[in-house]
């Protein structure tokens, strides 16, 4: 499945990344608001760089594990502010995830969601995925806030099911089911 | 991590499995209803020897991934198996289960047996956290979850197709403070 690029969304184009969209990444893959609850540590320049060279690649999905990474392109400001991901969890349980990280100078305006509901509908309708689940830690609460506007239902709370950052870790898991998308959309 | 043999409960010994206990494995691994929210299907009686054969050359746990099935035995005789499995030494996390032979279920004997998987867990694994997970229709085997002192963390809903339809599972877990005040 590769979807036909660039896909639009009322603000938003999303499309592959391409090698000039480096900086605009690093721009918030190394602001240490955004990556306090990823796993990754806070890029460097080259970390950015190498992520890039490996999502250049993700535009599409061919077989299970695999992720789509798109570029979340806002015209009006020239720029990429955020990155949005499907993975493909399993073909024969029809399972995927959906992920996002913005640029924290462009939250609070519904462009997350935006996007986050453009990889709801690929999951869901491009893939015929049955389930699509989505993970952050708790204390995200902009995170699973979006999940929650998303329509999507938190499924799990794990407490302490991790170590994360040197500190024991809790877990949200949401998810949303394709006959809860039909009847939401 | 390899316990001191037998361990005693109360009621019960649990051991190592051993190749003479064919007989009392097959007889409940060969039922339909034990094998109802299991991923595993009835037993033939070579496949029951076959796995009784793994399970006893598992007495320990080294690694990730390796798990204790042990035979929960009653005045000698096999009633069923308890396990625990090492899922992350880095994170200290670890999962219980059992299976019981209907003869013997409503006397408390799995709780009795999953609460000695959970000791193995936190005192001698040294485990931060202990999940246990069942097809939310298993009532009987959340019911000892909860019996032990776990809590439900997750209640996931189409997660996979089970035995050709879409299955529900509840997540229970414990962690090692809890289990120190349960004691």
């Amino acid at each position: 499945m590769r979807p036909d690029y660039p896909l639009k969304t009322d603000r938003l184009v999303l499309r592959p990344f391409e090698e000039h969209d480096l900086d605009d990444l690093h721009a918030y893959r190394s602001d240490p608001e955004v990556c306090r609850y990823l796993y990754t540590h806070c890029a460097t320049l080259e970390d950015s760089a190498d992520r890039l060279t490996k999502t250049l690649t993700m535009s599409e999905l061919t077989e299970e594990g695999q992720w789509l990474v798109l570029a979340a392109y806002l015209p009006e400001a020239g720029r990429v502010i955020g990155d949005v991901v499907l993975k493909w969890i399993s073909e024969k349980h029809r399972q995927g995830e959906i992920g996002y990280v913005f640029n924290p100078e462009f939250q609070g305006r519904g462009l997350a969601r935006e996007a986050a509901e453009e990889m709801l509908r690929i999951g869901f309708e491009d893939m015929k995925l049955h389930r699509i689940e989505a993970q952050c830690d708790p204390r995200n609460e902009p995170s699973w806030g979006l999940m929650e506007r998303l329509g999507m239902r938190r499924e799990a709370h794990f407490r302490q099911n991790e170590v994360f950052k040197g500190e024991w870790g809790d877990l949200y898991i949401y998810a949303m089911l394709d006959e809860e998308y039909a009847r939401a959309s | 991590m390899r316990p001191d043999y037998p361990i005693k409960t109360a009621r019960l010994v649990l051991r190592p499995f051993e190749m003479s206990d064919l007989d009392d494995v097959f007889a409940y691994r060969r039922l339909e209803e034990v094998n109802r929210y299991l991923y595993s299907e009835p037993y033939t009686r070579a496949e029951a020897a076959e796995n009784l054969a793994k399970w006893t050359a598992q007495d320990e746990i080294i690694e990730d991934g390796q798990s204790l099935a042990l035979a929960v035995t009653l005045e000698g005789q096999v009633i069923g198996e308890a396990d625990v499995k090492l899922l992350s030494a880095d994170h200290r996390q670890g999962e219980v289960g059992y299976i019981f032979n209907p003869a013997f279920h409503g006397q408390g004997y799995a709780s009795e047996a999953a609460r000695t998987m959970l000791g193995l867990g936190f005192e001698e694994l040294g485990l931060h956290r202990v999940q246990a997970e069942c097809d939310v229709r298993n009532e009987p085997s959340w019911r000892v979850m909860e019996r032990l002192g776990m809590r439900r963390e997750a209640h996931f809903r189409h997660k996979e197709i089970f035995k050709g339809e879409w299955g529900d599972s509840f997540v229970y877990a414990m962690l090692a403070a809890e289990y120190r005040t349960l004691k």
